[in-house]
This record gives C-alpha cells, structure tokens and sequence, in this order.
C-alpha cells in the first residue's frame, strides 16, 4: 500500500468506528478530489479510452454519495436502465467496496461487520457493504433494488441492509434455469419494480428515457462485442483497475450516455493500436486491482497482458429484444453467471479462442461459493480445450486474505510456462 | 430409493409414484472424495453430500436450488452418473406468480420421473401423503430445545439429548420440522394434475416454515416465541452464508440461553462440540435453580462437607484446589499433566493434600473440569462453569471473563452469583490465541517473556494485516528483512491479537468489569493493548491459573454439580 493511502485509511479506520459522518464526508471528498485529478491529470500510461474510463466510474459513485436519500442501492448483476429513466442514480454494492479498498478503508468496514457477528468467511465485497451500512458511513438510500444473480450473499446483505437502514427493498429473483419462461418472470417482476420504485420514490419513470438508455445499452454492448478480433492482435494498454472498471461499465453503468461514448473511444484505440506480440491473458472473475507485485506485473505492458476479462463480456445477450423490459430481463437470464456452471466454462473458454488468449487466470475470491466452486470444473473444461488455466485463491477488496507471496510464485511460474511454450 | 437434502423437496411428489423417499442425513468421517473434485472452500454439507453420494452408491438424488454450494455439487454430481440427478429450481419469492412458477417446476418433475422410472403418478397418493405431513392443529407445549440454524440431523440431536436428557430437542433446522401448515385449500372433487400441482406448490412454499433462504423470514421469529422453548442451540456450517447472519439478529432478540455451535457435519467437528454443549446443559439448569429454588441435587448436606477439592485437567498442566467449609483455600498445586489425565490429577492432588496438611478421606466432593474431567473418574462440570465461579471468587465484581489460552479463547460473561449467562469460543483456528504469539516469537527467535515486554517501547504503527498464523509469519519475517524495529512488530503483533479478542468480546456482548485468564493473561504488552481498545482497565490475578480448580472446588461444596 502506498504511504499517503495507508495514512489515509488507518485514520478512516478511526473514524469510521468513532465518527462515521465524518468519515463518509471524507471519503466522499477523497473520491472527488481523485476524481478531478483524474479529469484533469489523466494517467499518460493509458490510452484516452481507459483515461475517460476512469473519470465515468469516479462519477458513479461520487453521484450516489452525494445525494443521500435519493439514491438506489443495487447490486453489480442488476439491470439499471430503469434508474437512469427515473433519474435516481443507483449505487453498486460492490463498486462500493472496490472503492473503499482504494482508498485503504476497508478494514474498518470489515472490522465493524465481523463485530456485528458476520462469518469471517462471507464475501469481503458484502462485508465492506454490510461494515458501511452498520457503521453509519455509507448514506441511507431511497430504495434498495437487487437481482438474486450472481450469489447468495445478495439474498442476504440488502435484505439486512434495507431492515437497518429502514427502506424498501425490491427483489428480483433470476431464476436459476435460463429459458424464455424465466425471462417471462424477470420481465414481469422488472416491470413491477419499476412501478414500486415510481410508488416509492414519487418519482415518474420517463419512458421516453428508459428507451434511450436502453438504445444505449444495445449499442455498448455491440461496439464491445465488435471488438473482440480486434483485442486478438492489438495492444491497448490497460491496468487491473481498468479491468475491474470496463466490468462495471458493461453492468451497472449500461445505459449511460458515457458509457457508450467510451465503447466509442476503445473501438477508436483499437484501430489505432498497432499489432502486439506478448502473453495475453484472459482473467475470470474479479482481481485484486491493489496488489503491488501483480500490478507490476499486469499493468501498463503488454508481455504479458490481460486481454479480456470474463466480467466484462459476461452480460452480452439479448440485443435482439425490442421490448426494454424485455431486453433488461433477458441479459440478466442468460448472464454466463446464471445457471449450471457449464454455461459459464463454456463462455469462457469461447472467450479465450475468440481473443486467442494464451492462458487464462481464474481468481478464486475468498469465500466465493459461485467462483470457487467452479473452479475444478473451469480447469477440466481448459485443460479440454488445450488453453493452460490457472487457479489463484486471494480476495478482491480483503488485503489479509490475499497473501503477496503466495499468488506471485503461482503466478511467476505459470507465465514461465506460457513463455516455455511459445 | 430416492434421496432428498431439503425441506422444500417435493417428497409428497414422489409417494405419488409409490417411490420411498430419504433425507440425507451425511456425517462422513472424511471429505476424501469431495476435495478431489471441487474446491476445499464448498460448505461442509454439500462435499458431505458429495461424499455420501459415493460412500453409499446413491442412484436417484433430487438436489434443491438452495444455495450456490448446492449448484455446484449439482455441478460436480453430473460427472459421477447417478441414474437420476435432478436440480430443482426453488424460487425466493412467495407469491402468486411463484407458486405458478414452481407448480410448472414440479410438474417437469414428475415428468422426468416418469420417463425415467415407467412408473406412473397418482395425485390421490400424493394427496394422502401431503395430508399426513400436515401439522396437527394442536401442537404440544412440551418444554424443549430448538436445534436450530443450517442442517442439525442425528447426531447434533442425539448429542444435545444426552447432555440435557430432560428437555426434548426439536430440530428446526433444514433436516426437520417439515411439516405443512393446516392447507386453507381442499382438493376439489375430480381436481385436475395441474390444479393439484398448483396446489401442492403452495402448500410447500408458504405451508413450510421458512428457511433462510427465502426472501421474507419475519415468520422465523414466531420459532423463538413459543413459550415451551427453553433454550437454542444454533448450528452453522462453515462457508455457509445464510445462517451466521440469522444467528446475529437472533442474539439481539431471545431471551432463553442460546449456543452458537459450527460444524462441518463430520464426527470429529462435533466431538470437539461437547463442552460447549455441555456447558450450556448447565447454564439452562442453573437458570432453572434460580426460578424453582429448591431443586438442586442434595446428595449431602452443605453443613456435612468438611472439604472439597477441585482438578482442573489441561492438556499441559493439571491445577488443583482444595476449599474448605468457608471457601478459604487451604491447598493448592499445579503438576505438568504428563503422559495421562489420570497419573496427573492423582500427583497434583496429592501434592495439593500434603500442602494442606490433609488426607485423602478429608476429601468429601472431588469435582474435575478441564480437558481431561471425564477421563477422572469423578463428577465433571465444564471448565466454562468452572471459570466463571473461579473468577467471581478471584475478582468479586466481574462481568465478562476473557480467557485466552494456548489453544483457543473464549469470552464467558456471568452474572452476580458467578453463573454464566453466555460465552462464545473460537477453538477454530489459532488467530488470536497463544499459539499465534508463541509461533510470532518462533519467528522474531525470542522468548515469549521477552516478547510480552519489548512490545511496549513501539514508537511506529506496524500493522500485521494477516490474521492467519502461517501468514502472518512470512509477514513478520519479510518485515524483520526490512529492518523494522522488533518493539514495533511486536506491538503490532499485540494489536492484531487484541482486535481479534474484542471482536470476540463484542459478539458475546461483553462488558465491563472485565478480567483477563489463560496464558495470554500474562503477556501484559496485550493486555494494555486491549485496555487502550475496550477503553478501560483489564485485570489479571497472578492466581488467574487456578480459575477452573477453584470453580470446580466451589462447585463441590454447594454438592450441587
Ligand atoms: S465475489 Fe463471488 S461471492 Fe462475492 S459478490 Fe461476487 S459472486 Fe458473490
Ligand atoms: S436453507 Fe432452505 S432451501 Fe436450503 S437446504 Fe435448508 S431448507 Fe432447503
Ligand atoms: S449449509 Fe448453507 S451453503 Fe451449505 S448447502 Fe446448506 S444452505 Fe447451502
């Protein structure tokens, strides 16, 4: 952890146990003076896309933050055109997190979760939430709306989170078979929620602007989708947080004007980038964008590089439906994410032939059930298709579960043996 | 035979097709087979499930969408070709367009089923099941204790009817209380397939009482407030998320005693359980003493006993204590346990006899405690009872112990007269514990004497940020490559020990007076940590290590066990 960060957040630490408005005024300016610098000193090491990238995740979540009361907690796997339409900015729980690690807070978020008696084995992503929520830091919503997908702790972490804060939760359940049955449902329920939350809120949903943001969404989705020969050959320089940002470009904040806009700028990159030679990577799961030794390792080169990662073309289904509802419900149901666990090996070996990645990482978070548990499978599933797989365990917001030594010789070792077969 | 893991399984479905139908009660001795074939971090139930897949050759096997463990053991099973695996879709919601939903799912049931099987469904035999799963309208207020939280089965309710063979045990976890609530719906004369699947949808949705996973649990609460229910022993399993967060809402909330325990469904999990379990029987009848006095055992007359004696039996020391008439302490003796509890308690007790200037037939109640208490031949009580008497008569007004030992710590908090009122443990794993510092010390190659000094003259905050031992250590050794100072590693070292302890204190809602036993105890560079974090004075006794023994002693002259 850097210097100034690690002071930062030891006196978050403190704050956050003894004076939480305080510490949410803190960080909630932290985050827009890094916003700003962001804006205004871009990182020269990326390319103008990954630049914009950066500045439109800041806004999601200074947004929320600076509008308590009238914002939505949500999760990452909800669809959220329908919030964009009301103009409620929504705020995604495991953003949420991720930020918090950023700015080296996290541990008086898990500390104030586990004291309230959450297992130490629950998802840190949830935990931080859980933490925010109980210590007062994280501002009261006006709803709370969340899918059942990608796991468990969505079934648990709003539901406490809307009894604490004493809101209204509105729950989309994804049923676990993806058929057009449950697509039916979701659209049902997507519908409702919509309503609910006009009821709610008092606010009037525009259709006019659901259908734009839905437009939006289709037109990312298919710039994305469009890029992935290009992604092949090509080297665009990138670094594990861009990863983790592009993932949240293509969930939550799909159906933003800015969203598409930077769909615009990486295609642009793209074209403009030369050919590349180097290990690529395709990376499943989330990272741990904090890491010191694997940021050296990722970040800004490309031998070797992360071409693709799983989050963010997880969620590319659907584009044909022309009803909005319609199309929000049925890029949730046949997420890769939702389903028996072969739909998403299945995906992900798709995914590293069509980027001709040379290698791919699967990063088992701590306590992730959805990931963990998909893990023999995944390597069975590489090991068939002839791409090496490797399996790390850390935690993607948790430093203490994410040891340095540990995932680097795992991680060293498997690039040897990628460049030994070259 | 068909096998099920959850309440929600359509079994009514099933005795339609005149099929037999059995819950998987798993306790395997290993997860051999499960952690070759899917990741150690699955809960302990469903690699339970893996492994008694394969342990009992299972062919037919309906799986619930409970949880992400059980999508993929669903996941895992297909590659071990079961004749039928079926993966029900279970929805979290209650409503009218679930129950359609979940009709429609039972109904692609019974269709596999019956293209699987030949056999064919008969909605009269599954409506007679279902009628006799109902719940009778009238149900007994016989006192008992609610096993409650993830999947008890046999043997957790086997373990706590022995301990506490008074009360009944009813298991409301996952693997019991799968009865319907009187259905407000009758079968309609000539009901169609689909009504009745329609039917029987909504009767096993809302006529269940909910589990964790649904969405709206308020009904939950009305299982904690049955005047009958006389304490609750929770189970979690680990990497089960669903049941810790029930567990902490639910300390808030009852009033009868409750125990936290965690297993991962094997035997040997639920050994290690008996002195927690054990100790709770105790709490529940002590508390029952206070309401009904009266009714404690009277075997001998408080007047009648000249002497009691107290062992203590630890798994390094066996500590002894022998009490007269008036609670004084006329001898005491700590003896290294040696090779058996046995030869231990008969040295230290008699080294405890000869520094009385007593004899064995002076001895009118030997009560043992400890790790070794039932290997003694005496009568026994839990080292948690024990404790919590042995500190009251050590420090007069204290309100939560906090004992760390080598092995585990545990925070015991009690009343006015020494009895407990709760107590948590964390003999999971070595953070925070003894072992932690003594392995840190392993490391800096110091003594532990040195170690509990040197931290105090820390001038920079370190911070340790593993809490496991083993990396905490590669932490503490690439810090010393760093040439940072001992004094501050050792501080942070302190510190993350004393997070972890007031966690711990704040789950059992600890609170002031607090006293410190166990060997940790005398590490006074945690101590001070600890007093900075809970903000206020921590006290230790240099007798500290005679807590259980004299507890035990007290215990004996009130001839009361
Ligand atoms: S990391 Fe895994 S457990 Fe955590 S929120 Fe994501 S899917 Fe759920
Ligand atoms: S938690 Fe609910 S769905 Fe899961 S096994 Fe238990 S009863 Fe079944
Ligand atoms: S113990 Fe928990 S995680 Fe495991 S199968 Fe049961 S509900 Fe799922």
């Amino acid at each position: 952890m850097g210097g100034i960060v690690e002071k930062f957040g030891r006196a978050m630490d403190r704050l956050t146990a003894s004076k939480p408005d305080t510490a949410a005024k803190v960080l909630r300016t932290a985050y827009k003076a890094f916003g700003w610098k962001q804006k205004h000193f871009p990182n020269k090491l990326l390319p103008p896309s990954k630049q914009y990238l950066a500045t439109v995740c800041m806004d999601c979540m200074v947004k929320p933050l600076s509008n308590p009361g009238a914002y939505v907690l949500t999760s990452l796997f909800t669809p959220c055109e329908l919030f964009y339409a009301m103009d409620l900015p929504p705020m995604c729980a495991e953003q949420y997190s991720t930020y918090a690690n950023g700015a080296g807070a996290e541990h008086g978020f898990i500390e104030a979760a586990e004291n309230a008696g959450i297992a130490e084995t629950y998802c840190s992503y949830h935990k931080v939430v859980i933490g925010g929520v109980l210590s007062g830091v994280m501002p009261r919503p006006a709803a709370i709306v969340n899918t059942s997908l990608a796991c468990d702790a969505n079934n648990l972490t709003f539901r406490k989170a809307a009894e604490i804060f004493d809101v209204p939760q509105f729950y989309i359940d994804i049923p676990f078979r993806p058929s057009e049955e449950a697509v039916d449902y979701v659209e049902d329920q997507l519908r409702e929620a919509g309503k609910w939350l006009e009821k709610v809120t008092g606010r009037r949903l525009s259709e006019e602007k659901l259908h734009e943001a839905v437009d939006n969404s289709r037109r990312t989705m298919q710039i994305l989708e469009g890029l992935l020969p290009l992604r092949r050959e090509r080297f665009v320089p990138s670094e594990l947080t861009a990863e983790l940002y592009e993932a949240l470009l293509t969930h939550n904040a799909l159906g933003l004007p800015e969203t598409l806009h930077y769909a615009g700028l990486l295609e642009k990159d793209y074209q403009m980038a030369a050919p590349a030679a180097g290990r690529k990577i395709l990376w499943l799961h989330t990272n741990p964008f904090y890491q010191k030794p694997l940021k050296d390792l990722f970040n800004y080169g490309q031998d070797p590089r992360i071409i693709l990662t799983e989050m963010s073309y997880d969620a590319l289904n659907g584009f044909a439906e022309t009803d909005p509802y319609r199309f929000m419900a049925a890029r949730v149901v046949y997420d890769t994410y939702n389903g028996p666990v072969k739909r998403r090996t299945d995906r992900a070996v798709e995914m590293a032939e069509a980027s001709g990645a040379d290698g791919a990482v699967l990063f088992c978070h701590w306590g992730c059930k959805e990931t963990c548990g998909a893990a023999v499978l995944m390597q069975e599933a590489f090991d068939r298709a002839g791409i090496p797989l490797l399996v790390i365990n850390g935690d993607g917001v948790d430093r203490r579960n994410s040891p340095d030594g540990q995932i680097m010789t795992r991680m060293k070792a498997f690039l040897e043996m990628l460049e030994m077969r070259k | 035979m068909i096998y099920t893991t959850c309440k929600y399984a359509p079994e009514e479905l099933f005795a339609g097709f005149g099929e037999k139908v059995e819950r998987l009660d798993p306790n395997p001795v290993s997860f051999s087979c499960a952690d070759s074939c899917a990741h150690p971090n699955l809960c302990g139930f469903a690699k339970a499930v893996i492994e008694e897949v394969n342990r009992k050759k299972i062919r037919c096997l309906i799986l619930t969408d409970c949880c992400d463990a059980m999508r993929k053991t669903f996941d895992t099973l297909q590659n071990m070709g079961l004749d039928f695996l079926y993966f029900l879709p279970l929805p979290h919601k209650r409503g009218e367009a679930e129950i359609r939903m979940f009709a429609r799912e039972l109904q692609k049931l019974e269709k596999a089923f019956r293209a699987f099987s030949g056999k064919s469904f008969s909605t009269a035999r599954a409506e007679a099941a279902s009628r006799a799963a109902m719940r009778p309208a009238e149900a007994e207020e016989d006192e008992y204790i609610s096993l409650t939280g993830a999947h008890g089965g046999s043997m957790l309710r086997e373990q706590i009817r022995r301990a506490c063979p008074e009360l009944a045990v009813r298991d409301d976890t996952c693997s019991g209380n799968r009865t319907f609530s009187p259905a407000e719906t009758e079968a309609a004369a000539g009901e169609s397939e689909e009504a009745f699947f329609y039917r029987y949808a909504g009767l096993l949705l809302s006529g269940l009482s909910p589990c964790m996973r649904m969405l709206n649990v308020r009904e939950r609460e009305k299982m904690t407030e049955n005047p009958g229910l006389k304490g609750i022993v929770y189970h979690t399993i680990k990497f089960c998320d669903y049941y810790s967060f029930e567990y902490t809402g639910l300390r808030n909330r009852v009033q009868v005693p409750l125990l936290k325990i965690e297993t991962d469904t094997t035997p040997q999990s639920s050994g290690q359980l008996k002195t927690r379990i054990e100790a709770f029987a105790e709490t529940m009848r002590a508390l029952k003493r206070k309401e009904k006095p009266g009714t404690a055992g009277t075997e001998m007359k408080k007047e009648e006993i000249r002497y009691a004696a107290g062992v203590d039996s630890g798994s390094t020391s066996t500590d002894v204590v022998i009490l007269d008439r008036n609670r004084h302490i006329v001898g005491s003796a700590i003896v290294p346990t040696g090779m058996s509890a046995a030869s231990g308690a008969e040295n230290a007790l008699q080294e405890a006899l000869k520094a009385a200037g007593l004899t064995r037939e002076d001895l009118d109640v030997i009560i043992s405690t400890g790790y070794g208490r039932d290997a003694l031949g005496f009568p026994s009580v839990t080292e948690i009872t024990c404790h919590a008497k042995g500190a009251r008569y050590l420090f007069g007004d204290v309100k939560t112990i906090i004992d760390i030992g080598g092995q585990d710590s545990k925070i015991i908090r009690i009343d006015d007269e020494g009895n407990v009122l709760n107590f948590i443990m964390n003999d999971k794993c070595a953070a925070g514990t003894g072992r932690f510092l003594e392995m840190q010390a392993r490391a800096l190659m110091i003594s532990l004497e040195e170690m509990s000094s040197r931290g105090k003259a820390w001038k920079n905050e370190v911070r340790i940020s593993n809490m496991c031992t083993v990396f905490a250590e590669s932490e503490v050794v690439s810090l010393v490559a760093q040439n940072t100072d001992i004094a501050d590693i050792i501080h942070g070292l302190n510190v993350s020990v004393a997070e972890k302890t007031v966690s711990l204190i704040r789950r059992g809602k600890g609170e002031p007076a607090y006293v410190m036993t166990g060997g940790v105890s005398k590490n006074s560079g945690v101590v001070s940590c600890l007093e900075e974090k809970l903000g206020c004075p921590v006290r230790v006794s240099e007798y500290s290590q005679l807590c259980g023994a004299i507890g035990a002693a007290l215990i004996g002259l009130t001839a009361a066990p």
